[in-house]
């Protein structure tokens, strides 16, 4: 195969373009994979002020735009731990979300660590344009509360997430459930579909949006926001929860 | 470098059509990055995409697939081959005679492995991810114009 004639050289700028092109997309990529990583959507703001502490987010850092003031949410959370408790994990959860589904095995350890120390509240927040089942698991969980059982289905929920994240019809797995966290199933089923159900679902949703909440899990620990990456970390988010005893003391 | 560089505007196989197939190409790869970027970015922040047209995104890019050994998200080294395809498009574009081949066995890499992610979709996850279809898109693509540059530029001989 004869090799085929050289060009005359080429000006300066043509020789260098493509390089400045390839150089050029490589910093628009990383940028846009920087400002990917700490948009908003990946745990949010709080409404508390700017804070010193490194795991927690400023809330400059929250959505642009006005903001409603922020909003009680569904009335007696449900929480786990000590009602009075030095230190409070509010977590922002969506059934269907697989990082809150990692998030509860971490919580549970947390949990059964500190006891009485540690309240953890969950707010309900289902992502709906994302996750076709969320919203109905939300109201299944809220329908087992009424029977006093609401962290039970939590519990199924969250650790039974592949069986029904992607059924067509999610109600008799949740029926199942019920049953077998012992509760009266008719009732379960009648509560599902009750107004007040779905009250307490878009409540909690309301509260989340006005502390800047869009996107689960987002972990609030004594009123501060916390980043994805301390969310979603084990170790992070115990040694997060070590800090504020540390700072209570 | 120098003698890699060889005229842009001559034949049709390196010429003209050619550079129309490569710069096609590079705006294929770009689309291809920013698709791969975003997953990689949300992999990394651990959030749920956005599914659109399908419902599976969660259950494939929670997989034990999305992830490579040392817990690097699959969909960066998808960020570092179309990077990779884009810079070699842009250098046939402008005259690089080498980088032509290697785009041409990049893409047929790249073609290999979404053919191993459609399968792995489709048969043992059982579920599809909008982005991946969207990537399997572009590298079918990638592949389509590497092949109609190569018809174009043998035609072009041939007269």
């Amino acid at each position: 195969m004869s090799r085929k004639p050289k060009a005359a050289p080429q000006p300066a700028k043509n020789r260098y373009l493509p390089f400045v092109i390839i150089g050029g997309v490589l910093v628009a990529a990383l940028v846009g994979a920087l400002l990917l990583l700490r948009s908003p959507d990946s745990g949010s703001a709080s409404n508390s002020p700017a804070s010193n502490a490194s795991n927690t987010r400023a809330a400059s850092n929250a959505p642009a735009g006005p903001r409603r003031p922020e909003q009680p949410g569904a009335p007696n959370p449900h929480f786990r731990g000590g009602a009075t408790a030095p230190v409070t994990l509010e977590e922002f959860g969506d059934f269907q979300c697989p990082p809150c589904g990692r998030l509860h095995g971490s919580l549970k350890k947390l949990e059964d660590q500190y006891g009485d120390r540690l309240k953890v509240v969950f707010r309900n927040y289902p992502l709906q344009n994302m996750h076709k089942n969320a919203f109905s698991a939300a109201r299944a969980a809220e329908a087992a509360g009424l029977q006093g059982k609401f962290f039970q289905m939590h519990d199924m929920l969250f650790e039974h997430q592949p069986e029904w994240q992607d059924s067509p019809e999610p109600r008799p797995i949740y029926a199942s459930y019920a049953s077998r966290i012992g509760l009266n199933v008719d009732k379960f089923k009648a509560d599902m579909e009750r107004q007040e159900v779905a009250d307490r679902v878009q409540a909690d949703f309301v509260r989340g949006t006005s502390l800047g909440v869009s996107g689960t899990p987002t972990v609030f620990l004594n009123g501060r926001v916390l980043t994805a990456d301390v969310t979603l970390d084990e170790q992070k988010l115990r040694g997060a929860v070590e800090s504020a005893f540390a700072a209570g003391r | 470098m120098s003698d890699d560089y060889a005229e842009a505007d001559g034949d049709a196989g390196r010429g003209r059509p050619g550079r129309v197939w490569d710069a096609l190409s590079a705006v294929a790869a770009l689309v291809g990055l920013a698709d791969a970027v975003y997953l990689t970015a949300e992999h990394l922040a651990g959030r749920s995409v956005l599914c659109m047209v399908v419902s599976g995104c969660d259950k494939v890019l929670m997989s034990d697939y999305a992830t490579l050994p040392g817990g690097y998200p699959l969909a960066a080294l998808g960020a570092l081959a179309y990077f990779a395809a884009f810079s070699l498009a842009v250098l046939a574009c402008f005259g690089y005679e080498r980088a032509r081949p290697l785009l041409d066995l990049l893409v047929a890499l790249m073609f290999a492995a979404t053919l191993w992610l459609l399968y792995v979709q489709a048969f043992v996850l059982e579920a599809f991810c909008t982005y991946c279809l969207l990537s399997a898109a572009v590298t079918t693509l990638l592949l389509l114009l590497a092949l109609a540059r190569r018809l174009a530029g043998r035609r072009a001989r041939l007269q």
